[in-house]
C-alpha cells in the first residue's frame, strides 16, 4: 500500500468532540472547511441558546415559518426519522427532556452501573398515543416548517447524522475521508478501522473495517444523572411514558449506509431492548447489554 | 460531699473528660466532612436543580476553538472509534 497524506482535525462540537479526516489534494483546506461547517450548524441548531436558528423556529408564533434549507433539510429528517422507526425515534419530546432535567448541556454523568443499579425495571420503550411529529410538515421547496404551537423539535442525534452526510457529500471527490459528529460517523474512500467503545469503561469491544459507509452509536451511559427526586435519567426517553428508556440494552452500534440512518438504527436498537434490538440492525451492529455482555450482528 | 465533687474534680478525670470531648469533636467534624462530601457529589449530578441561566451560559462553551490539527503520512486512513456521544 503507498504513503499518503490525511489531515486529521479534532475539536469540541455538538457538546462532544468531532473529528474531521481527509486525504487527498486540498485536504487541508476541506478539512478546515470542514470544521467551520460543522461549528456554524452547533451554534444554529442548538436548543440550549435561544438565539440559535432551532430556537427561534420553535419559539415561532406563527403555524408555517420560514427556515433555511439546512433547517428545513433537519425538519423533514426528523419527520422521516420517526416515521421510519414507528415513532420510536421522536424529536419532538423536549419538554418531557426538559421535566427530566435535561435543561442544559452535560459535561458529566452517573457511571453506569449506579445508574442501572437505581433504575426501574426494565421495559421496551413504545411509541407515544399521539404521534407529535406527524402534525410537522416540511415544504422543502418553499423552506418553510409547519406545526402546531407549541410544538417543538430537538436537533440530537437526527441532526449530528444529518450533518456527518451533508459533509460527506462535499468531501465525496477525495481520494478518502472520514466525518465523526460525536459518534455519528461517515467514511469514504480507503478502508478504515473503526473501534466501537465500551460503556462501561471505554475499552474496544470490537473493530471493524468499513469503506464508503455510515456508523453510530446510541446509548445511555453518558448524558446521564439524577434527576430532582434523585431518580438516574438519561437522554433517550420512551415516548410512550415521556421517562428516561431503561429497556436492558445500553448501547447499540449500527452498520448502515448513511450516518443517519446508522444513528436511527443504533437509537431504534437501544430503545427496543434485548428482544427485538437486532431487527433494528439490518445491516449490522453491536449490542451491549445491561449485564456488559454484548452480541455482534453480522 | 458530691459538690465537692464537682466543684473539684480529679485532674485525672478532668484530663478523661477533655480527650472525650475532643474525640467527640473529631468525629462531629468527620461527619461533617463526609456529609458535605457526599451532598456534593450528589448536588453536581442535579442538573435540574441547577441555575437555568448559568446552564444556559456554559452551554456556548461546548462549541468551542479547542481544536487540534494534524498533517500525517500512514500507510493506513486514521482509525476512528464510534462511542454515545
Amino acid at each position: 500500500m503507498t504513503t499518503q497524506l490525511e489531515t486529521v482535525r479534532r475539536f469540541s462540537c455538538f457538546g462532544s468532540r468531532c473529528t474531521v479526516a481527509v486525504c487527498g489534494e486540498g485536504a487541508e483546506r476541506a478539512a478546515e472547511e470542514a470544521q467551520v461547517a460543522l461549528l456554524t450548524w452547533h451554534r444554529r441548531f442548538t436548543r440550549f441558546s435561544p438565539g440559535s436558528e432551532l430556537s427561534q423556529l420553535n419559539a415561532d408564533p406563527r403555524g408555517t415559518v420560514p427556515v433555511t434549507p439546512m433547517m428545513a433539510r433537519f425538519a423533514q429528517a426528523a419527520v422521516d426519522a420517526a416515521r421510519e422507526t414507528g415513532g420510536l425515534v421522536d424529536a419532538t419530546l423536549i419538554g418531557a427532556l426538559e421535566e427530566a432535567g435535561y435543561r442544559r448541556d452535560l459535561s458529566g454523568s452517573l457511571p453506569l452501573p449506579i445508574a442501572l443499579g437505581l433504575a426501574p425495571s426494565r421495559r421496551p420503550a413504545a411509541p407515544a398515543q399521539h404521534s407529535r411529529w406527524a402534525d410537522v410538515h416540511v415544504d422543502a421547496l418553499a423552506n418553510t416548517v409547519s406545526r402546531p404551537l407549541g410544538l417543538r423539535l430537538d436537533s440530537g442525534g437526527v441532526a449530528k447524522g444529518l450533518f456527518a452526510d451533508v459533509i460527506a457529500e462535499r468531501l465525496a471527490d477525495f481520494d478518502a475521508f472520514a466525518v465523526d459528529c460525536s459518534g455519528d460517523l461517515r467514511i469514504g474512500g480507503h478502508e478504515r478501522r473503526i473501534d466501537v467503545a465500551s460503556p462501561f469503561d471505554g475499552s474496544m469491544l470490537h473493530s471493524y473495517e468499513l469503506s464508503n459507509s455510515g456508523i453510530a452509536t446510541s446509548g445511555i451511559g453518558r448524558r446521564s444523572w439524577l434527576d430532582a427526586d434523585a431518580r438516574p435519567a438519561h437522554h433517550l426517553l420512551d415516548p410512550s411514558t415521556g421517562r428516561p428508556a431503561y429497556t436492558g440494552v445500553v448501547q447499540a452500534t449500527a452498520l448502515a449506509p448513511t450516518a443517519l440512518e446508522a444513528e436511527l438504527r443504533a437509537k431504534c436498537a437501544v430503545l427496543s431492548g434485548p428482544g427485538t434490538a437486532a431487527d433494528c440492525l439490518a445491516h449490522g451492529g453491536l449490542i451491549v447489554f445491561d449485564d456488559g455482555t454484548d452480541h455482534l450482528i453480522p | 460531699m458530691l459538690v465537692a465533687m464537682t466543684e473539684n474534680p480529679h485532674p485525672a478525670i478532668v484530663a478523661r473528660r477533655r480527650r472525650l470531648h475532643q474525640i467527640r469533636v473529631r468525629i462531629a467534624a468527620a461527619a461533617v466532612g463526609v456529609f458535605i462530601a457526599v451532598f456534593s457529589v450528589i448536588w453536581a449530578q442535579l442538573p435540574a436543580t441547577a441555575s437555568t441561566t448559568n446552564a444556559q451560559d456554559s452551554n456556548t462553551s461546548s462549541a468551542s476553538s479547542d481544536t487540534s490539527s494534524a498533517t500525517s503520512a500512514s500507510s493506513s486512513p486514521t482509525p476512528m472509534t464510534t462511542s454515545q456521544s
